[in-house]
């Protein structure tokens, strides 16, 4: 048999750190095969994909142990320019790897820096920007790509270069949910062409969609290989959840449906929990939920009258919005990659006015235009997706204080509001820390920690668990929805439909710089028309319900509500 | 990506059609250079403006964005207090080489300050604060239009014909996707500022020194982080793997040749003139 990777008692450490970032990895990849390697973060499976191609210790040094063999040729002994030609990588951020000033350019970038002849580099160029679907947008600005076509081109980047093997790094992690099936389709059809080895890395949120798409997963934790083998049989075997990563909903709730004595099996295939979902619920009576979401019906916190705006560089992100955002509120603010959201934030916390004389964004009554931002962020402000972009201190307790003592707090009103916030986001080992040395998952409690600290009454938190772990996500959504009862207005942006239909109260769906849907969570989940407008998908518990007849007209938004449903089932 | 991207296009390519994008990389990289040299010799405004003044039509006909100069008044006004302090202590005639020294140690206007006492304004000095004023904008005026024009990989294309080595392809590569991800970056970073209460807020030297050590230090750290990221990124797509194949056969035009050997003949001449002669000096 061919294998197309072999990896044998690999361990890595990283200079200057004394835990070794892997330990006696042995692992091999047949040709052709579709591998997932499934861990939370910090579990190594980036390190273990910079292995592959050189990066890792050319570029990052470490010590290495033991061999990795791919396409037959030795990492260790050679350099990344020459391991490109064997194994190609796309890492989780794509903006980052784009280097030329179009996309045909930058599609071409690698294939140019092979040696290979002319026809044959434009040929590749062609192939590989028909199957990213990226024809059409040669002439356009990378940078200017939404993010699922920023990752169509990294993939296509690579793709170009034809290697036998590619590896993605969380692929998904940026994408909304139509992005996130054309990409897997992407890579559906990277792998059936020519028989290509594809291996990617999954920390737990889109599970749902790489799953089906394994030949066979990998199961790291804290740098080990933890579990091997058949995707249903790990998933079946609970190992996921055991090392953090979480499961589909449809899985978790199966085996909460075994624990109280029904005889299914433990898959995430849909179409099979369906299936026995329609055995269990025939001829029974059901159960129902406690409506527990209540949309916030307290004074008007911000208002956007026909709002509409437009970038110098011409493209119109909003066209007339109008919205109202009330006391108590815990809101979800959804819609593909590039349909306004951003924008609307920015008009939010008053960074953006409106470009018609007739737009307004009233905060607290007042017009954002005779405001200045400073005292419009004392009542609304927002967190970023990249924690990195919010911390310009060197300690943690320093980086919290920041946004107090800009914002006139006295120093013990600091000082209390660091304390309290170190707290709240069990913070407390990390104060006298190096943020440069931090974690993801505490970066992004910091960033939560330093705007919740300046006490606003209204907060937009931009994506608040991508690249997260499980138990990390759960933390972070558990303290929003705790400020919320406290009184916070919260909205949340993202493109996880699972957790917005779990925590929020009322959804606003956006899509091309308008407002399609905004209403109570169910109602908005419900209405399939208006989702497909938007490229979204409901939560995937919801769609389960709706493939069993019986179960249709619930419109459940969460894996407890499910629960209860099955719970008050009777004869 | 967002907002940020649609904001900043600020120095970087853009595909368009014109005149000056059809011209080869060299011809605009000759030519900017050419006028780039000048602008940083001359001190005569006399020089300068014409300089200034092809910087503005080779603008207009790459079409480069009006808010583009919005930076250079930004820069002129920033450079103002600088110029105050150069206009009013460049007085000793000494320092100027070609204009007669009673003009340029003749009084402008004279002006009266407290504490320091009468303070005079040369014409001497006034020629000196206006060169200074408008050098550095110049300089802009004459690089817009070749970032404008000149995507890196054409750049690189053209460059490896004449088997530049791929490092200093690499610097150039970095440089070029430096820039306008500085922007980018830097408008982001000062926006998550502003949304934490930071402003300026002071004319005092000390506070607004303090003030911009957040900004500075995000700053470093981002390009840091990203010089890192484009390491990577260009080693992933094996970069310095091989010779580098371009993918357009950019072939010099009987024009690009004409306006290769006109500029470099102008700045020959012209660094002969102002070292022989003092053109172009005060």
């Amino acid at each position: 048999m061919t294998y197309a990777v072999e990896i044998r008692d690999y361990s890595l450490t990283f200079l200057g750190q004394s835990r070794k970032a892997l330990k006696n990895i042995n692992l091999k990849v047949r040709a052709g095969e579709v591998l997932g390697i499934v861990g939370p973060a910090g579990s190594g499976k980036t390190s273990l994909l910079l292995s592959l191609n050189g990066v890792i210790p050319n570029d990052i040094p470490a010590l290495q142990e033991g061999s990795i063999i791919v396409d037959g040729v030795n990492t260790m002994e050679h350099d990344v320019a020459i391991l490109t030609k064997h194994v190609g990588v796309v890492l989780d951020t794509p903006d980052t790897q784009l280097l030329a000033a179009t996309v045909y350019d930058d599609v071409a970038f690698g294939p140019s820096n092979l040696g290979l002849a002319r026809d044959e580099i434009l040929r590749r160029v062609e192939r590989a920007l028909e199957v990213s679907r990226l024809k059409g947008k040669e002439l356009r600005n990378p940078l200017q790509l939404s993010g699922g076509e920023q990752q169509s081109l990294a993939i296509a980047g690579i793709l170009a270069m034809d290697p036998p093997i590619i590896a993605f790094d969380e692929p998904l992690s940026m994408l909304d949910p139509v992005g996130k099936e054309t990409v897997i389709k992407l890579l559906k059809n990277i792998a059936r062409e020519r028989n290509r080895t594809v291996i990617i890395t999954e920390s737990g949120p889109d599970l749902e969609y790489t799953l089906p798409f394994f030949d066979r997963i990998v199961a790291l934790r804290d740098g080990e290989m933890v579990a091997e083998g058949d995707p249903e049989q790990l998933v079946a075997s609970g190992v996921l959840e055991i090392i953090g990563v979480g499961e589909p909903q449809v899985t978790t709730l199966l085996r909460n449906l075994i624990s109280q004595g029904h005889a299914v099996r433990v898959t995430a295939n849909m179409d099979f929990a369906a299936s026995q979902l329609s055995e269990i619920v025939n001829g029974r009576v059901l159960g129902s939920f406690r409506e527990r979401h209540n949309a916030g019906v307290g004074n008007i916190i911000l208002k956007m009258e026909n709002v509409r705006y437009v970038y110098p560089s011409g493209v119109e992100a909003l066209k007339g919005v109008s919205l109202e955002i009330r006391d108590g509120d815990m809101i979800g603010l959804v819609g593909s990659n590039g349909s306004g959201k951003t924008t609307l934030c920015m008009h939010a916390v008053g960074v953006l006015k409106p470009t018609n004389p007739d737009g307004r964004v009233l905060v607290m009554g007042r017009d954002t235009k005779n405001m200045k931002l400073k005292e419009i962020t004392r009542h609304v402000n927002y967190v970023y997706q990249i924690p990195d972009n919010m911390l310009f201190q060197e300690r943690v307790d320093d980086e919290i204080a920041f946004g107090p003592r800009m914002m006139g707090f006295t120093p013990s009103e600091t000082r209390k509001a660091v304390d309290a916030m170190l707290e709240l986001f069990s913070l407390g080992d990390y104060r006298d820390s190096y943020i440069m040395h931090l974690p993801r998952n505490v970066k992004r409690l910091l960033s939560l920690a330093c705007i919740v600290a300046t006490g606003p009454s209204l907060l937009l938190v931009d994506e608040p668990t991508t690249g997260l772990d499980r138990k990390t996500s759960e933390k972070v959504m558990n303290i929003l929805e705790m400020l919320n009862r406290q009184g916070v207005t919260i909205v949340i942006i993202s493109h996880n439909m699972e957790l917005v239909g779990r925590y929020c109260k009322r959804v606003i769906v956006m899509d091309n710089g308008r407002i399609l849907a905004d209403g109570p969570a169910r109602e908005v989940f419900a209405d399939d028309e208006k989702l497909r407008c938007a490229n979204l998908r409901p939560p995937q518990i919801m769609r389960l319900f709706k493939m069993v007849p019986q179960l249709l007209h619930y419109n459940v938004l969460s894996l407890e509500e499910a629960m209860e449903v099955f719970s008050g089932m009777g004869g | 990506m967002g907002w940020v991207g649609e904001m900043a296009v600020f120095l970087e390519y853009a595909h368009r059609d014109t005149f000056y994008h059809r011209l080869h990389p060299i011809t605009k990289l000759v030519i900017t250079l050419t006028l780039f040299i000048l602008a940083g010799l001359y001190w005569d405004v006399r020089f300068l403006l014409p300089i200034a003044l092809i910087g503005l039509l080779i603008s207009y006909i790459a079409k480069v964005p009006a808010r583009w100069f919005l930076a250079i008044v930004g820069i002129m006004v920033f450079l103002i207090p600088f110029v105050i302090i150069g206009v009013l202590t460049q007085v000793n005639p000494l320092l100027f080489k070609v204009y007669p020294r009673e003009f340029v140690s003749r009084e402008f206007f004279t002006v009266t300050l407290p504490v320091i006492g009468k303070v005079g304004v040369t014409w001497g000095g006034l020629l000196w604060g206006l060169a200074f004023e408008l050098r550095i904008p110049i300089i802009l005026l004459c690089i817009y239009p070749f970032i404008y024009s000149t995507s890196f990989n054409d750049l690189v294309n053209a460059l490896s014909r004449y088997n530049v080595p791929y490092q200093l392809l690499f610097i150039l590569m970095v440089a070029y996707r430096f820039v306008p991800v500085t922007v980018r970056e830097t408008m982001t970073i000062i926006t998550a500022l502003r949304l934490r209460g930071w402003e300026v807020g002071s004319r005092n030297p000390k506070i607004v020194f303090q003030r911009f050590l957040p900004l500075a230090f995000a700053l470093v750290r981002t390009l840091v982080k990203m010089i890192d990221e484009v390491n990577t990124a260009a080693r992933i797509r094996a970069f310095g793997a091989s010779k580098y194949t371009p993918i357009r056969q950019l072939e010099m035009q009987t024009l690009d040749r004409i306006l290769i050997v006109f500029s470099l003949t102008l700045l020959v001449l012209a660094v002969y003139l102002l070292f022989t002669q003092n053109m172009g000096l005060i």
